[in-house]
């Protein structure tokens, strides 16, 4: 079965077809995830919610744009967990789970194995959504500047633009966490 | 990124696509329950609202109101033509013109397209257009043709206003977006009821049509549209078109749905307009009574209203209706309801609640879900979750009360007492006589590290005395201004906070107040988050902010730091010996390219001193001695020719294979010199085993400037 059919089949119902998609999607789903900011033992909690929502929504998707919306569904499922995340994670909480944060860490540094790999990570993550999204979009998901302009609902010039200044501030970003490294401490 | 996009390929996966097809089949079956139990409520509700809106009203407005401008122009404008029958019969011609397209893009017989709300306005107001005794008022025909174009945006579907709306943006504009928000749910919804009506009309004809578990049977009826009567066939052919599709909640009914149209929306419109367009997409939140969403879905959009509600203006009618919702759906979490039964069997409340309830009393702001579930928490917890006097005391009008105390920023005293006398302050500097307070302050401060010291003294003295204690290389006293939960005590490392290893790691900064002009706090930047009041210090140069430092006010009102993060000393500076290997070389390639894509200003700030040498001495190799040139550090700014002829003379030099050349790189920083430079020294150590002449080592000196390292010289 092609994936038109899969996704055919899987919006009547079969949810063997949808399975298959599962299959299919779920590693983009996982690393989209990550890219964005979510923690890896969250991971797999994200990546459930999003095929569960998108099965939720399949009805009303136009077979042709599936991966946009899959890209638009992870999306803000990541951005609940951020909700999720930032408050528990509030800058002013005082109370914090140190082995949790052991854990994270020796989990990322799994994935992300040279400092260099993860000081980048991170700067990327402390751009500005409206930066950040379409870097990710453009560079690890290698998507084109239509598809980019399809999940954010912007116009082609501003994916460009965004993607340039992107780049600009991922440098600044970068140029300020060298200095973080020597907080007055 | 080519190297972080492979590294991204190792993120593990743990998911299993088994468990969420069970997910999805568990709640096919529980839908597929709620909809049976549902079916005879909604026909015993069912009932037509016809209801003139705020909108409706502030529309009819606003065209009298145009009238009344057109008595007060009397006379202004004779030479304009009058309005004559002619003019009239084609003014209407034009206008049914419009209404026939509305009604076949809407395909819809004439008697039900009549009784929408929206054409029914339209047609009114051209009655009153038709009817008017313009004679009397010397209107011309161009006023009048003006009115008509707005009769006629009256009449456009929703489908039209978005795509009207994708061509004029409202993005700047709050009133109006939220005008438009108005207009087009008001349009929605009356179409929705027109459809709804439809349905119940063709009860008979939907029920017969049977479709087998477990497929969705307005989706099969959507899909299956051939097999309706033309009334159905044609409303189901156009209500996508309006972001409204059939839905089965027990009985077929008509929804609005967030298609690609929705979407448009939220981009289009001010951002403050941006919770109603999501409310639009997830209204109604509970139905006959009946939630739509789960538990944990409903505490987010109680949130998410709450938060709109507290930040947007009142008085609009989306802001009445978002009002509403939020009462009704916080009220059936926390009281519960026929259909939402919060207590088991045995008369506790179920887990989902405990949860839901304990996260709408915690979010540590100033709001009304906080006020009024922490004391349901508390006295719940005390009874094992049985009774609370205060679960007993809530009710609709209890939330209404809260909200109305925090739009008048009264929850906030009533939960935490009165905020204390805080002013704004600015300083600017230079300013000796601020610096001796400071001086002043610190010495007395570290005799004792006593904290009252600072009670009721401005953050801008705190953050003074904390950058002189940095000044005067005093980590101890630094340390006392930290607040217990600053990220010095809570770092990402996971350790534990030991003060010997932060004396022993700590270095001297950059002072904060380094090309700084002036300091600023202001009072309205305080921020509540449970007891404790945050801000911060902005310190700027040119009105542009340099450096902002977060600060915490305890119960004793004394400002403690959160985070401050100083510029290290270029004399801090240094890298062990490194092997120049692959991994090296990835870098030093990759700080070549980024450096290479720099348009303008040469600035390596941020780049540690050996890389920017190692990247001096890979531009050699590969012969781009422009770049050479500009990681050089020049005293003088050369002139085009000058630097023309350095460059041409680099050029000339033997080339050095830099990766086979050397077989490691150290730099170690100086402490600044007499003349006030900072300087360091980058060093390279041969590969002997190449058996390449020269000396074992070079050496490269370095010199830092406002835009980072710069190679000075290179010996051996």
């Amino acid at each position: 079965m092609d994936e038109k059919e899969l996704i055919e089949n899987a919006q009547q119902g079969d949810t063997n077809a949808y399975g298959q998609l599962i299959d299919k999607y779920y590693r983009t789903v996982e690393k989209f995830a990550y890219q964005c900011g979510v923690r890896i033992d969250d991971i797999p909690d994200v990546t459930q919610e999003v095929f569960i929502k998108l099965f939720r929504f399949l009805h009303q998707f136009n077979q042709e744009r599936f991966t946009t919306w899959l890209y638009k569904i992870t999306l803000n499922t990541a951005r609940d967990y951020y909700r999720k995340e930032s408050r528990e994670r509030d800058k002013h909480a005082k109370a914090k789970d140190d082995r949790n944060s052991v854990e994270q860490h020796s989990a990322e540094t799994k994935v992300l194995v040279f400092e260099e790999d993860r000081e980048l990570h991170r700067a990327i993550l402390q751009l500005d959504e409206k930066y950040k999204l379409p870097i990710i979009l453009f560079y690890f998901q290698d998507l084109t500047y239509q598809q980019i302009a399809d999940i954010l609902n912007i116009p082609l010039s501003s994916v460009k633009t965004r993607i340039y200044r992107a780049k600009d501030r991922l440098k600044k970003t970068i140029e300020q966490m060298e200095g973080v490294k020597h907080e007055g401490s | 990124m080519e190297f972080l996009k492979k590294s991204y390929e190792r993120v593990p996966s743990t998911f299993d696509p088994e468990d969420v097809l069970r997910k999805i089949d568990k709640e096919c079956q529980k839908n597929h329950t709620k909809k049976e139990s549902n079916t005879m409520m909604y026909f015993s509700k069912k009932v037509t609202v016809w209801f003139v809106s705020i909108a409706s009203i502030f529309i009819f407005g606003f065209f009298t109101a145009s009238f009344l401008l057109l008595e007060k122009q009397e006379q202004a404008d004779e030479n304009k033509e009058k309005i004559t029958q002619a003019f009239l019969k084609d003014l209407e011609e034009k206008y049914q013109k419009e209404r026939t397209k509305r009604q076949a893009l809407l395909k819809m017989e004439t008697e039900r397209f009549d009784e929408l709300m929206f054409v029914k306005r339209q047609d009114e107001r051209m009655n009153y257009l038709l009817t008017y005794d313009f004679a009397k008022r010397d209107a011309t025909q161009a006023d009048l043709e003006m009115e008509l174009s707005k009769v006629i945006e009256g009449l456009k579907l929703p489908s039209e206003m978005i795509e009207e709306l994708a061509k004029k943006s409202l993005e700047q504009e709050e009133e109006e977006s939220i005008l438009f928000l108005t207009v087009y749910r008001e349009k929605v919804n009356e179409l929705i009821q027109a459809y709804n009506d439809i349905l119940i009309k063709h009860e008979e004809e939907i029920q017969r049509f049977i479709v087998e578990a477990p497929a969705n049977k307005a989706e099969v009826m959507m899909l299956s549209r051939k097999q309706f009567s033309s009334e159905l066939q044609n409303m189901i052919d156009t209500m996508k078109n309006q972001s409204i599709r059939l839905f089965d909640s027990g009985v077929i009914q008509a929804q609005y749905y967030e298609s690609g149209l929705h979407r448009k929306l939220e981009e289009k419109l001010h951002h403050n307009s941006t919770g109603y367009v999501n409310m639009i997409a997830r209204e109604p939140f509970l139905k006959g009574g009946v939630p739509i969403y789960p538990v944990e879905e409903a505490l987010q959009y109680v949130l998410e209203m709450q938060k709109i509600l507290l930040t947007n203006k009142p008085g609009t009618e989306l802001y009445r209706i978002m009002e509403s919702e939020f009462v009704s759906l916080l009220f059936d979490i926390v009281k519960g309801s026929e259909y939402t039964k919060i207590v088991d069997e045995k008369g506790f409340v179920k887990d989902e609640y405990k949860e839901t309830w304990k996260a709408l009393s915690n979010d540590g702001y100033v709001t009304p879900t906080a006020f009024l579930l922490k004391p349901i928490v508390k006295e719940m917890e005390k009874t094992n979750w049985q009774k609370s006097a205060s679960w007993d005391a809530f009710s609709y009008e209890s939330i209404k009360k809260a909200l109305t105390m925090a739009r008048e920023d009264e929850l906030e005293r009533i939960m935490y007492g009165e905020r204390p006398d805080v002013r704004d302050h600015t300083i600017n500097l230079p300013n000796p006589e601020f610096e001796q307070q400071v001086i002043q302050l610190y010495e007395e401060f570290n005799n004792t590290h006593d904290m009252s010291l600072f009670k009721g003294v401005s953050p801008i003295y705190v953050v003074g005395v904390f950058n002189y204690a940095n000044e005067m290389e005093d980590p101890e006293t630094m340390l006392q201004f930290y607040s217990e939960n600053s990220a010095i005590y809570n770092d990402e490392s996971g350790l534990e906070f030991d003060v010997n290893r932060y004396l022993e790691r700590w270095k001297k900064g950059f002072s904060l107040f380094k090309d700084i002009e002036e300091i600023t706090f202001s009072a309205s930047t305080l921020e509540r988050y449970n007891n404790r009041l945050y801000t911060y210090v902005q310190m700027l140069k040119n009105d542009d902010v340099l450096r902002v430092l977060n600060l915490e006010l305890d119960e004793n009102e004394i400002w403690h730091i959160q985070q401050a993060f100083f510029d290290p000393l270029p004399s801090s500076e240094e890298q062990a010996e490194t092997p120049i290997d692959e991994n090296f070389m990835i870098v030093i390639r990759h700080t070549y390219q980024t450096l290479s894509e720099l348009e303008s200003e040469w600035d390596t700030n941020g780049y540690p001193a050996a890389t920017v040498a190692g990247v001096f001495l890979y531009a050699g190799e590969i012969g781009d001695y422009e770049m050479q040139y500009n990681l050089q550090f020049h005293d003088k700014v050369h002139s085009t020719n000058e630097k023309e002829r350095l460059i041409q003379e680099a050029r000339l030099r033997e080339k050095v294979l830099f990766e086979e050349a050397y077989k490691s790189i150290s730099f170690q920083a100086k402490a600044q010199g007499s003349d006030e430079q900072w300087r360091g020294v980058t060093t390279l150590t041969r590969d002997s085993e190449k058996g390449l002449s020269g000396s074992k080592k070079q050496f490269i000196s370095m010199i830092w400037t406002e835009k980072g390292w710069k190679v000075d010289k290179t010996s051996e």
